[in-house]
């Protein structure tokens, strides 16, 4: 691909350095409206604004390259990629690594991010999950989606640990048992759901 | 007046029985006291003996603010109103009401740091201060209608700028359940009749002065956005409610629940909260929407905005607007508060019947704050409510009226979940109307004695949140184990304390929480994760200490208790750190007198003990652990049965916390058997005084 | 006149908008005047400390408000007074939302029927338009001491040369004039040179700094101005608009 600078000077350390700038600028941009960005989608920008020109996959390497000098050069951004998957970038600027790790996992594997969650929280505040939180951003899961992968994780032996418990009002809580025992995480559940704003 | 910035420099005295209106030099007489509680405790320490009663002329009503109030300090507009308390039981002692809206910071402005007020006038009248020009006058066409039409009548006369404190047709009957009310929504409870018995209906304060800050103004301006930058959502909650872009935690519990998506779908045009980025401060007041907080999701499409006292970027009043009221009801489709004042309402009610997050529930939000708000009823944090649902449903209502008065209710309604009941009951009640109005707005100390029933039913029942003299419990052990029991015992009302649970409430980790609080109180065991409690130890005690001192300082400087104090931030760069020595830092900057965070907590501890003093000689005893800090019974119990320090319990045990009161009168430098502070306690304090005073009376221990 | 002048004239006069009121002979005598330089524009027709000053430069900003996000915290009066004056007074303050918080600007005759907290909730936060020529505030000061600052060219008290004869209070339609008892001294939003603290103060981001631009007849005004422009003034209008 030719690299082409804006103003049409295009020696060749200016050449790398400006896209590497532009890379960053890009990541940010994206990281700002709270979203993670794909290599695929960092070359559409590139080329959106003339900044390259086709023939793409043939300097795919190079891209790569460009890529990885904007990480270096910039200690904000990040990369970041569940198992076997492409990586997406962002800016810690603007995301935390908490919430790029939702994501991602919620393209990858789904399933699983609900029972990373609910044991993410199980643990360290601890605190059971409510139910409808899977539901609202960045989740945006619908309830048949949820039901489903909640009934599949009761067939499959590695999230033997998600349970339920509902709340006085009839909201329903997910927890783990590797964190919570079932008393514990339902006394939680109904002070989040009802107890809290009971004592103002 | 020593120079000093803060502080407008005046207290205004105001005696209605001979209509004598003087002043005194607030820095000169009342400086070692801050203002606020500090200034009411004072004045009552002086000036009011024992034995005289909320309702006497003798007794005087004490409206403070404090050196920040009316700057620029964020959440400073509140004023505490310290008087003898009416709903107290069975004797009344001491205890503050906070009202916040825009009456801290009119006063400042007008010259006056606080008022207090004494005698009783010989017919209704209201207080005029206009800057330097302080009249009584007539308010005989006032009494008799709501706080709204007195603010509105007011107004016409002072201008739209005026900023009037009213009471209600509860206050005006002498009825203890009673408000006073300042800017539509903000309440000071229960001295709504103490002023009622003063013939005192409102007062009203135009100011166009000003609050002189004593330092370097490019420093203040530092210091206020460093403070601003500490800020989380309402009660210093700093992990979102949902997962954002920017934030590592979130808790489905916090009030923090700004979101893309979430809006304030009643403006015009409606807004989008979005992801409120701590590092963005012009952001801050979308982060808390607390009508949908108690409401549900569905009240997001009713809110309008977020309101609240003068200088908070919080905004934790909601203003919400719902059209159906004015149809269903004839009321006003807007309506606004926060809290149980937003619930008053609806927490009448077992059930709606669209459920708990359903319009019925709004609805009753709004009938009940259009007539409370009005009436100038209060709530005593809930409690009436509590007692309203177990009185009816276990029929002692039905057992104690009359079958007239009882048929005169529309019971069906009221079990149906329909708001119109409100209507009924509201009315009565602040019309001292019918034995069920009558007994409702007596307090429940005086209404279990009116209707014989034992306090000590009150005391085992886990839903009544009851804990003593009348009051019920205020984040206590749920929120905080023994430090939240400690603090229960120590006050003459509710606990109105929010220093302990706004930090373990804040929604980090507990591993954080444990970091944070190591590095205030010492160790990392100063706190335990909600419902898995480990036994008393020192550090809790220091917690405790921290807290009570930590309490009068805000509500004698004017700094909201319900935001501060500032342990943590939403910050991940400082490690969710927030800054303990804020107070100290706001305080020595804006009026010159330079404190450390230890010799302002000094200054508090000094507030603190006035209080206990008080106390102390009202109640004729220093026997406070035994008759005084009391703990009710319902804490030691479990209704599951589950034994104490296991997970899943929030119960608490007798010896345990035996020992913590140990620790804490240790702390505090009390006697152990008494719980009385020593002489040597109040002396180090700078209250040789009180000591010999109460050494004279036999109450030193 | 060469016709390099004419054209800067020209350019001048057409982006002030006074050539409507410009006569021919205006224009002229207009010509007579010397430029110092293309960019130094202003002041063009204040030609000096014996001439009553007359200010033409349009401002460079302007704060911009949306009533539907004022949450009514009073931060900006605040910030205005506190960061720049060193007391908190927001009678004083140059932004101004006391003044409507409760019942809107229609003050307390509509009572619960109007704007503001006891009203509908809106609360409109009323902001100097930084007029374009013929600034009222200014051209009713007697003493010229209202003048534009660069670099936003805010018009602004000179404390120095202002007595506190209030006449400017008098001449803004929008009541946007305050008064300093500590100073006895008018004084005026001056866009704290360029960074409004209102608006870094504003925590419901309700207020915007932006290009200026005229504001004056989309804004109702408050109040029916009563002041009167000095005689000397007056006279002084005559170097553009003759009859």
């Amino acid at each position: 691909m030719i690299l082409q600078s804006a103003d049409g000077i295009d020696g060749k350390a200016e050449e790398r350095e400006f896209p590497a700038r532009t890379i960053a600028q890009i990541i940010r941009e994206k990281s700002q409206a709270g979203e993670l960005i794909s290599r695929h989608e960092i070359v559409d920008r590139l080329l959106e604004n003339g900044l390259i020109k086709g023939e793409a996959e043939r300097d795919k390497n190079e891209l790569e390259t460009l890529i990885e000098k904007a990480l270096e050069e910039n200690g904000d951004l990040v990369k970041l990629h569940a198992e076997g998957e492409e990586p997406f970038f962002f800016s810690s600027q603007f995301i935390t690594e908490s919430y790029a790790r939702i994501l991602i996992q919620k393209r990858a594997n789904p399933t699983r991010l609900i029972a990373e969650i609910v044991r993410e929280n199980s643990a360290i505040y601890p605190r059971p999950t409510p139910f409808d939180i899977f539901r609202q951003p960045p989740f945006n899961f619908t309830l048949e989606e949820i039901h489903a992968r909640l009934a599949q994780m009761a067939k499959e032996g590695e999230y033997a640990d998600i349970q339920q418990t509902t709340s006085s009002i009839g909201n329903v809580f997910l927890y783990s048992t590797l964190s919570l025992n079932a008393d514990y995480a339902s006394m939680l559940a109904e002070w989040i759901d009802v107890g809290q704003a009971s004592n103002p | 007046m020593a120079g000093y910035g803060g502080w407008a420099g005046k207290v205004l005295r105001v005696d209605l029985s001979t209509g004598r209106i003087w002043t005194e030099d607030s820095v000169e007489k009342y400086k070692n006291v801050l203002g606020g509680t500090g200034l009411g405790y004072q004045v009552l320490w002086d000036e009011v003996p024992p034995g005289v009663k909320p309702f006497d002329p003798a007794n005087k009503i004490i409206f403070g603010t404090g050196p920040l109030a009316g700057t620029g300090a964020p959440c400073n507009g509140r004023t505490a109103v310290t008087t003898l308390w009416p709903t107290c039981w069975p004797k009344p002692l001491v205890a503050t009401g906070h009202m916040g809206g825009q009456f801290a910071g009119e006063l400042k402005y007008a010259g006056y740091d606080g008022i207090v007020i004494e005698g009783r006038a010989d017919r209704p009248v209201w207080l005029s201060i206009v800057n330097g020009k302080v009249e009584i006058k007539d308010a005989r066409h006032l009494w008799g209608q709501g706080i709204r039409r007195t603010t509105v009548e007011i107004a016409q006369g002072l201008g739209p700028e005026a900023v009037v404190a009213a009471i209600g047709q509860a206050g005006e009957n002498l009825v203890p359940m009673s408000v006073v009310m300042n800017s539509v929504s903000h309440s000071a409870g229960g001295v709504g009749a103490v002023l009622g018995s003063k013939n005192l209906k409102a007062i009203a304060v135009c100011g166009t002065g000003s609050v002189r800050i004593a330092g370097n103004k490019e420093e203040w301006e530092k210091l206020i956005k460093l403070h601003l930058s500490l800020l989380g959502a309402n009660n210093q909650h700093v992990v979102p409610n949902s997962p954002q872009p920017w934030a590592e935690y979130f808790n489905a519990g916090s009030r923090w629940l700004a979101s893309r998506g979430r809006k304030w779908g009643a403006a015009s045009p409606s807004i989008d909260t979005g992801a409120c980025d701590p590092h963005d401060l012009s952001r801050i007041a979308y982060r808390t929407n607390n009508a949908a907080f108690f409401n549900g999701e569905i009240t997001w499409q009713y809110t309008v905005r977020g309101n609240g006292c003068t200088s908070c970027p919080i905004r934790c009043h909601t203003v919400i607007k719902v059209p159906s009221v004015a149809m269903k009801y004839g009321i006003k489709e807007v309506g606004q508060n926060t809290c149980v004042g937003l619930v008053f309402g609806r927490s009448f009610f077992k059930s709606f019947p669209d459920g708990p997050r359903g319009l019925t529930g709004i609805e009753a939000c709004m009938v009940g704050m259009h007539l409370a708000d009005d009436l100038g009823i209060w709530c005593n944090y809930g409690q009436m409510q509590r007692d309203f649902l177990k009185l009816y449903y276990s029929g002692t209502i039905k057992n104690k009226l009359g079958e007239n008065e009882f048929k005169s209710y529309s019971w069906d309604k009221y079990e149906k979940g329909d708001p119109a009941f409100l209507f009924e009951l509201l009315r009565r009640i602040a019309a001292k109307e019918g034995e069920l109005g009558t007994v409702l707005g007596l307090g429940t100390g005086y209404m279990l004695e009116k209707w014989s029933l034992p306090e000590a039913e009150w005391q085992k029942d886990h839903d009544l949140l009851y804990w003593k003299m009348g009051h019920p419990k205020h984040h206590a052990n749920e929120d905080a184990g023994q430090c939240g029991v400690i603090l229960n015992t120590q006050y003459n009302r509710d606990a109105q304390n929010h220093s302990h649970c706004n930090f373990v409430r804040s929604g980090l980790p507990i591993e954080v929480q444990k970091r944070l609080a190591a590095e205030i109180w010492g160790s990392l065991e100063t706190v335990d994760a909600i419902g898995s409690y480990t036994p008393m130890n020192i550090y809790k005690a220091k917690m405790a200490k921290w807290a009570s001192l930590r309490k009068e300082l805000h509500d004698s400087l004017s700094l909201c208790n319900w935001m501060g104090p500032w342990v943590a931030s939403p910050l991940k760069e400082r490690g969710y750190r927030g800054d303990d020595s804020m107070e100290s830092m706001l305080y020595s900057l804006a009026t010159g007198d330079k404190k450390s965070r230890e010799e302002l907590d000094g200054v508090a501890e000094r507030i603190f003990l006035l209080h206990r003093a008080l106390t102390i000689r009202d109640m004729g005893t220093k026997e406070m652990k035994a008759q005084h800090d009391t703990i009710p019974e319902w804490i030691f119990h479990d209704s599951s049965g589950k034994p104490v320090y296991t997970k899943g319990t929030i119960h608490m045990d007798r010896e345990d916390i035996q020992l913590a009161m140990k620790m804490y009168y240790q702390e505090m430098g009390w006697d152990q058997a008494t719980g009385a502070p020593t002489a040597n306690t109040y002396k180090k304090a700078g209250l040789a005084k009180v000591a010999e005073d109460l050494g004279k009376r036999g109450l030193l221990p | 006149m060469n016709d390099e002048k004419h054209e800067v004239l020209k350019g001048v006069v057409g982006s002030l908008r006074i050539d409507q009121g410009l006569s021919r002979r205006g224009f002229l005598k207009l010509s007579g005047v010397s430029i110092v330089g293309i960019s130094a524009l202003g002041p063009l027709l204040a030609r000096g400390e014996s001439e009553p000053l007359i200010i033409m430069e349009q401002a460079e900003g302007i704060v911009i408000a949306d009533p539907t996000r004022c949450v009514g915290c009073r931060r900006c009066e605040l910030a205005c007074t506190e960061f720049n004056d060193g007391k908190a007074q927001p009678s004083i303050s140059r932004i101004k939302v006391s003044r409507n918080l409760s019942f809107g600007p229609k003050g307390v005759s509509l009572g619960q029927n109007g704007q503001g907290n006891w009203g509908n909730g809106l609360v409109l936060q009323d902001l100097c338009k930084q007029c374009p020529h013929p600034v009222p505030c200014a051209n009713a000061c007697p003493n010229d001491a209202i003048v534009v600052k660069p670099p936003v060219n805010a018009r602004v008290v000179d404390l120095d040369k202002c007595v506190g004869c209030k006449m400017c209070q008098k001449a803004c339609p929008w009541e946007m004039m305050s008064f300093d008892p500590d100073t006895n001294k008018a004084t005026k939003c001056f866009l704290c040179n360029g960074k409004p603290k209102c608006v870094e103060a504003c925590p419901a981001a309700a207020l915007t700094y932006a290009g200026w631009r005229d504001l004056t007849d989309k804004v109702p005004p408050r109040t029916v101005p009563t002041a009167l422009v000095p005689p000397a003034k007056a006279a002084a209008c005559d170097r553009c608009h003759k009859r």
